[in-house]
């Protein structure tokens, strides 16, 4: 079965093959073996991250050497991201998605005053960062709220309830867009943030959340100012996108160990054209998306404005996760009970999948893709 | 709002039976509906809603004929469109518990629904049925090989059924190994068993359907299943060691098992459908109240035009999907007009049906969810459980395509499917 392509030339280095050799290894030990129960028992999840982002590291990988780090720059991360989301998204997307929240906050933070802030907290023990996105509410910034940021003498007073992107419950640091001097991030630390229940969700049950309240007062130097905020949205958008290609290639590989095995009409499933369409399609949408990443990882290594990378990101954010979804959705329609059951694991890939894309805010994309490249005028008021 | 359906059809019988399950999912099944996903195993929250609809408001009784106590559901003049709104009505609170009911019944449809009731059995069985006590049936199709083939009866009639039912003077010696049944997982009180007289054999008249209750020496059921969703539906595997049930406990007998069990499929497509209608109805109410609470580019989520087209949308399949599943309700309500509920046209309405609406409830599901963004999946807004609990039932009975190739054999007499 190959619903792989090798990887372009440029994405290729040792360090990226080194690291998802060790992540393999990591899920094969740490992951696999407990998959069907991970989501109902979050200490086996815990166990797995502490091991991935602390043991091997993913949580350090643009901490300097220095400090302990791997100390990664940005023209060795987009390739390393690539080749290590995907395998992480072939164990489990929850555990890749509370890690894309780190990377992509600490890439944004790079060159600030508050890097060292993170790097402390990054490199001091196993280390959530949880994203708190703008939100249904006012319309401050393209529809959604900010939270509130105001200054206070030499500090800035941060004002916000809602619901952060991802590990809410759990996070050592917070990642909040603010509505100050435009669009600002403000790096809170966990400490500073009263944090409500943790709300059950669909899926993606490593990132436990619940909503937060913060009232807080911090130094300027908590503020990560101009675009920061954009590429912290490139990156996210890569490790999702990348963690997207795993799972839809999981997807294709259990669905295809199935069509192998199960016989429908005296024969294997796969050789049934109904369902070969099927499988066609499904290994059509894990290319096209593996395709996708890997462009926008390229994409990263050249030239191009930051605005370019960052909308390119946005629509490969769109059509890795969809794939992801679509792959596992129809994987399951062939797999019947099988698909449908705990055991069977596809349906914690199809959870996992449509969560992604739920909080990727298909519509919302679209708008801004449409103000982009038609000059929409959509956000004026 | 209502959605639509022609109403000159609707019965007093039916109307009264939608107001009662308004009234018990209000209060038995709304306030711990979000407790069904853990609950998947005990039934601690289940249980105690489904009991008291069936023994408390005596659903349990439902397709018996009056004589046996029943309300004649089976053998009324409105029996397509009373099943339809039965499982509607639950299907709005959940469709895991409208299954538990639709599935409890659907076994007894082959010996209550007129013009095929088989007074012996009704008398024999309803007996278990009066108790006031939670009584459950199964519909046994599905084997560890598979269960499209099973129910594929056109194209295999029956040749992959492995089960088997061998008579032995007076008695039928059942062994076999079913998986997967609604209502197992020890539910179960009696099991209606597709089986066969001649292993490997593609002929119907080695099609037999037959009863066993389920305390009998040699029935065997395991452990509920862990599913993404249908917390409120327990499935397992049931193991038949020699089980002996009485002679006249095969349903109808040789060809007519066979026969009557392809209404079981019309049946079941039919409730399929609705229970999903029943899921997109109450989503839309979710999202009727939500997206005027959720605010987007200052404005209420459905204010925004993009929203907007969403939802209109979702209304409008909703909307086609109702007049579908009464349209088709009414037709098996008149045999005399539409033809035999059983009859191959009927069928393939039938998988037509559950093909179209069931996919329109996943699409409907999935784009809710997509709508609410973060509160989408969140399960206190109750419409992700939807999204996970409707997508087996566009699975289950074949999936989508068995239903693919029933209905291309029907509408376009396809000779090699
Ligand atoms: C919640 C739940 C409730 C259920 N309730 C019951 C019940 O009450 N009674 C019962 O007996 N079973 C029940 N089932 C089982 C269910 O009906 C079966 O899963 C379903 O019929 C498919 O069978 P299977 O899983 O064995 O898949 P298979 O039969 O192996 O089918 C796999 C896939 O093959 C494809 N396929 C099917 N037919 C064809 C064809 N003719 N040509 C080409 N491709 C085809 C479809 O994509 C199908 O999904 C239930 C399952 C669940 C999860």
């Amino acid at each position: 079965m190959r619903t792989t392509i090798n990887p372009l030339a440029e994405l290729k280095s040792d360090t990226a093959e080194m690291i998802t050799k060790s992540i393999k290894e990591w899920a094969e030990k740490e992951v696999m073996p407990y998959r069907h129960e991970i989501d109902d028992n979050f200490e086996m999840a815990e166990r797995a991250m502490k091991k991935l982002f602390v043991d091997i590291g993913m949580q350090k990988l643009l901490v300097p050497e220095s400090a302990g780090g791997a100390g990664l720059s940005f023209e060795e991360l987009p390739p390393i991201l690539y080749h290590s989301f995907s395998e992480i998204g072939k164990a489990d997307a929850g555990i890749g998605f509370v890690l894309s929240a780190l990377v992509a906050s600490s890439a944004s933070a790079i060159g600030s005053e508050v890097f060292d802030f993170m790097v402390d907290k990054l490199s001091s023990g196993f280390c959530r960062v949880s994203i708190v996105p703008p939100q249904f509410g006012n319309d401050d910034f393209r529809g959604f709220e900010l939270a509130k940021a105001v200054e206070k003498g030499n500090k800035i007073r941060i004002k916000f309830y809602g619901r952060p992107l991802n590990s809410g419950f759990d996070a050592d640091l917070f990642v909040v867009f603010c509505n100050y001097d435009g669009v600002s991030l403000a790096v809170l630390d966990g400490e500073e943030v009263e944090r409500g229940e943790i709300v059950k969700t669909a899926g993606l049950n490593a990132s436990r959340n619940c909503d937060v309240r913060i009232k807080a007062e911090v130094e300027k130097s908590r503020i990560i100012k101009g675009d920061a905020w954009k590429r912290l949205e490139i990156y996210l958008n890569l490790c999702l996108s990348s963690l997207c290609v795993g799972s839809a290639v999981d997807s294709c590989r259990i669905v295809g160990d199935w069509a192998e095995k199960r016989f429908i009409r005296g024969k294997p499933l796969k050789d049934n054209t109904v369902d070969a369409e099927v499988l066609g399609e499904v290994a059509k949408e894990a290319i096209e998306a593996s395709m996708a990443a890997q462009f926008l990882a390229k994409s990263m290594l050249e030239d191009r404005s930051d605005d370019e990378i960052h909308t390119l990101s946005a629509i490969t954010a769109l059509k890795c996760s969809g794939a992801a979804f679509n792959v596992a959705d129809r994987a399951m329609e062939l797999m019947a009970s099988q698909g449908y059951a705990r055991e069977g694991l596809l349906e914690k890939q199809w959870r996992d999948a449509k969560s992604i894309a739920a909080l990727l805010n298909q519509q919302h994309s679209l708008l801004e893709l449409s103000e982009r490249f038609f000059a929409s005028k959509l956000w004026e008021r | 709002m209502e959605f639509a359906r022609i109403r000159e059809f609707e019965s007093p019988l039916e109307r009264y039976l939608a107001e009662m399950i308004k009234d018990w999912g209000e209060k038995y099944v709304l306030p711990y509906r979000r407790e069904f996903d853990e609950d998947w195993k005990e039934h601690r929250y289940v249980e105690p809603a489904l009991e008291k609809l069936m023994v408390g408001y005596g659903f349990q009784m439902g397709v018996f004929p009056g004589e046996f106590g029943g309300w004649g559901i089976g053998n009324s003049d409105y029996f397509g469109s009373i099943t339809a709104r039965l499982m509607e009505e639950i299907g709005r609170y959940d469709t895991g518990i409208a299954v538990s009911v639709g599935v409890t019944f659907w076994p007894l449809f082959m010996i209550t629904v007129k013009p095929h009731i088989n007074y012996d059995l009704c008398a024999e069985f309803s007996e278990l049925f009066a108790r006031k006590k939670l009584t459950i049936a199964a519909n046994a199709m599905t084997e560890p090989q598979g269960g499209s083939d099973i129910e594929n009866l056109d194209e295999l009639r029956g040749k992959t059924i492995r089960t088997t039912a061998v008579l032995d003077g007076d008695e039928w010696v059942i062994n076999g190994h079913k998986l997967w049944p609604t209502n197992t997982g020890g539910m179960a009180d009696l099991f209606g068993v597709v089986c066969t007289t001649k292993p490997g054999e593609a002929d119907e008249k080695y099609f037999a359907y037959i009863y066993i209750p389920a305390n009998l020496p040699g029935v065997k059921q395991g452990e509920p299943y862990r599913k993404a969703g249908m917390a409120a539906d327990k499935n397992s595997d049931i193991w038949f060691d020699n089980v002996r049930v009485p002679k006249h406990y095969r349903a109808w007998g040789e060809g007519l098992d066979a026969k009557y069990f392809r209404e079981i499929i019309a049946t079941g497509c039919l409730g399929s459908a609705a229970m999903t209608l029943g899921a997109m109805e109450n989503i839309y109410e979710i999202l009727y109240e939500k997206c005027g609470e959720l605010r987007y580019r200052g404005k209420p989520l459905k204010e925004n035009t993009a929203v907007a087209a969403v939802l209109a949308d979702i209304a409008a399949e909703i909307e086609v999907s109702r007049a579908a599943v009464y349209t088709y309700a009414r037709m098996l309500d008149r045999p005399d007009i539409y033809g035999e509920r059983y009859s191959a046209e009927m069928v393939a309405r039938g998988r037509a049906l559950k093909l179209k609406v069931c996919d329109a409830c996943c699409d409907v599901a999935r784009k809710a969810v997509d709508l609410l963004s973060h509160y989408g999946i969140d399960r206190s807004f109750d419409v992700e459980k939807h999204w996970r609990d409707v997508k087996m039932v566009q699975l289950w009975m074949g999936g989508r395509q068995l239903c693919q190739m029933d209905v291309a054999r029907h509408f376009y007499d396809c000779k090699q499917l």
